[in-house]
């Protein structure tokens, strides 16, 4: 096993693209973008589609131009050194197996470009084919293969080649969800075997929150967040990202100090009590509770850290019940209860009025309006 | 299959059964048959097993007055040499061309289209006869290249086995054109990028992953320029003169002329038994090929 060093791999710097597209005017898929990624980490571009995570990519696979900015690799920039140049493999999402060549031609596709002698290529494709579970596929043509096998021959072809960096553009999205999952722990534990720096796009939140060492969520060709799955799970820097990733109930307020209680009142609704650290008093700001910070208790006893609500729905998700439910002055609200605890003797009904209650350093504050 | 069905697709196949029957089989026939008849005095045949036409061509069997003459064997050769020459020029010209025109946009894209149609839509005697114009002596091309000083006294285009091939490749090109852009619009260019990815040269990227997969339409092409190419006889007509002979020009000279019916049938059929021998090539090749290529969802595990 090898980990994540603070050495860095690659560098971003400030890179700019736009393009007019005939649709919709000047599009801007980068915009400005710094971000500097580790040896051996296993980084995540995460954003909504069009928010230039894939031409970021493409830009570092070398596919695509900076208009202006600089990629660099150990320190030696990568403007000028085409694709085939790069010592970096890709994944790509519709995994571009060449259909006329069998899977052992795939994967020794790279080594035999690259004048790797037969013998030596012969046992590193089998050798990456045991590593990704195809020993014995080596044959077969890819239209023979299930999409399962098919990722994992992309897989291998891209690893064959020992790259100091794999990307991979959305290279799990096309599988069924069940197959998605295990290819996650499965992708994830390569990347720790091999020993190679991993950016991976995404759009699923899910998909980056389990493999990710770190998660850059983007927008609009910027970088809106870059940090730990925790760290951006739980301290969101705006909105955007707390609603991007997981489920948050977020209220918008001004910030007021009592006597050293900090509430976030919001307009026409409940003060919701906080921990105020970075803001000050008069401030508007945005403040996320997730679903799980509540602890429910029927009837509505409005106190301090807590809030009054009316069930609307419920539903059942097998371990947890989600209960959407509404405040007194109509915002709505998610709430998380365990299933076994409900269940056990809670018996929530639509309709009926709860207090679900936090602790004052669950809110998370961000700035309101902040991209 | 019901037998309601296939009442209705006994039907819906009679037509064309009987249109290729009339039109195609029965005229073959005719040509099979007279091959081995004696020629009459005056055209027409006599209804006799001759099978010496043959060997007019090839030298054996001989008999009743034939003799051996190597010249139409040369002349096939001859033909075959200007088919093949006509496929490898049209093919230069169409494959790069084809690349060109998949990354336009669609409008230029179909305006293309229809410009490689539009000759059709002219008489063919016509459009020779306009070669013939521009490449005689006193000629566009050679009037445009005089009074530009580049030569002194016209180049000798007409005639020769140049302005034939010129001719052949002008009326056949968009026979290789449109196969070739087929195979071409259907390539997959995120194969040309992961080709690249992987360290590939572009000229390893176009011999290992473009070229193959682009190879059906070439093959495609090669075999419907290559057939009329080898059959063709207004060309060398118009533009060969007396000097260029192409086998189309021998049969035609045979049935009308020399009103040797049977000689006729004798050297279309070689020419078709050598285009049959070519297509079955095409297709045992294709086959070989057939296997590599995609052949649907196998073992969703």
């Amino acid at each position: 096993m090898r980990h994540a060093s603070d050495h860095e791999l690659l560098r971003v710097d400030n890179v700019r693209k736009s393009f007019r597209t005939p649709e919709s005017g000047v599009v801007t898929p980068l915009d400005g973008i710094t971000l500097s990624i580790r040896n051996n980490e296993f980084l995540t571009l995460l954003g909504p589609s069009g928010c230039g995570k894939t031409t970021l990519l493409k830009t570092i696979a070398g596919f695509e131009d900076l208009d202006e900015g600089e990629i660099y690799l150990d320190g030696r920039p990568m403007s000028g050194v085409p694709a085939h140049r790069r010592p970096f493999n890709t994944v790509f999402q519709n995994y571009a197996l060449f259909p006329h060549m069998t899977v052992a031609g795939n994967v020794g596709y790279g080594l035999q470009v690259a004048g790797v002698p037969r013998a030596e290529e012969a046992t590193r494709v089998a050798d990456v084919l045991r590593l990704v579970g195809l020993s014995g596929l080596e044959r077969r043509k890819p239209a023979q293969l299930s999409g399962g096998q098919q990722q994992r021959v992309a897989l291998a072809r891209a690893l064959v080649n020992r790259p100091r960096v794999l990307l991979l553009d959305e290279s799990l999205s096309a599988l069924d969800r069940k197959l998605r999952q295990s290819m996650q722990i499965e992708l994830k534990n390569l990347q720790h075997t091999v020993g190679i720096t991993f950016i991976f796009v995404t759009h699923d939140q899910e998909e980056a929150l389990t493999m990710s060492d770190r998660i850059a969520v983007m927008d609009k060709g910027r970088i809106l967040q870059l940090g730990t799955p925790a760290e951006i799970y739980d301290q969101p820097a705006s909105r955007f990202v707390a609603g991007f990733i997981g489920t948050s109930n977020i209220f918008t307020g001004t910030l007021t100090q009592d006597n050293g209680a900090a509430r976030v009142q919001v307009a026409g609704g409940p003060a919701i009590a906080v921990t105020a650290g970075g803001f000050t008093a008069g401030e508007q700001v945005d403040v996320m509770l997730r679903p799980e910070h509540f602890a429910l208790v029927p009837g509505g006893n409005a106190a301090s850290g807590s809030i009054v609500a009316v069930i609307e729905n419920i539903v059942f998700v097998g371990t947890d019940l989600h209960l959407h439910g509404r405040l007194g002055n109509g915002m709505p609200v998610m709430a998380l209860e365990r299933h076994a605890r409900a269940a056990g003797g809670l018996n929530l009904k639509a309709g009926q009025t709860v207090t679900l209650h936090y602790q004052a350093t669950s809110p998370h504050l961000m700035k309101s309006g902040a991209a | 299959m019901t037998s309601q069905r296939r009442r209705a697709v006994v039907l819906l196949l009679a037509p064309i059964t009987l249109l290729l029957g009339a039109f195609f089989l029965i005229p073959l026939g005719i040509m099979v048959v007279y091959s081995l008849l004696e020629p009459g005095l005056y055209g027409g045949v006599v209804w006799s097993f001759y099978p010496y036409s043959y060997g007019r061509v090839f030298g054996w069997p001989l008999g009743g007055g034939e003799e051996f003459e190597p010249l139409y064997i040369q002349i096939i050769l001859n033909s075959v040499y200007y088919a093949v020459i006509t496929v490898i020029v049209s093919l230069i010209v169409c494959y790069p061309v084809a690349f060109w025109v998949s990354r336009m946009g669609p409008v230029a894209k179909n305006l293309v289209l229809f410009a490689i149609t539009l000759p059709f839509f002219a008489n063919l005697l016509v459009r020779i006869y306009a070669w013939l114009l521009l490449l005689r002596p006193t000629g566009a091309i050679n009037t445009a290249l005089m009074s530009l000083g580049l030569i002194d006294a016209p180049l000798n285009m007409i005639f020769t086995e140049f302005a034939v091939i010129v001719g052949l490749v002008y009326v056949l090109i968009p026979f290789m054109f449109l196969p070739i852009y087929a195979s071409v619009e259907r390539l997959d260019w995120s194969l040309v990028q992961a080709s690249q990815d992987l360290g590939a040269t572009p000229f390893q990227t176009f011999r290992r992953v473009i070229l193959p997969l682009t190879a059906p339409g070439i093959a495609g092409g090669a075999v419907i320029v290559f057939i009329p190419a080898l059959g063709n006889f207004i060309v060398p007509a118009f533009l060969g003169g007396s000097k260029v002979q192409m086998t189309g020009n021998v049969i035609e000279r045979q049935f009308l002329q020399s009103r040797n019916w049977p000689f006729g049938s004798t050297l279309a059929m070689i020419v078709m038994a050598s285009v049959l021998v070519l297509i079955l090539l095409y297709a045992l090749w294709m086959r070989r090929a057939g296997k590599s290529q995609p052949v649907g969802e196998v073992g969703h595990a």
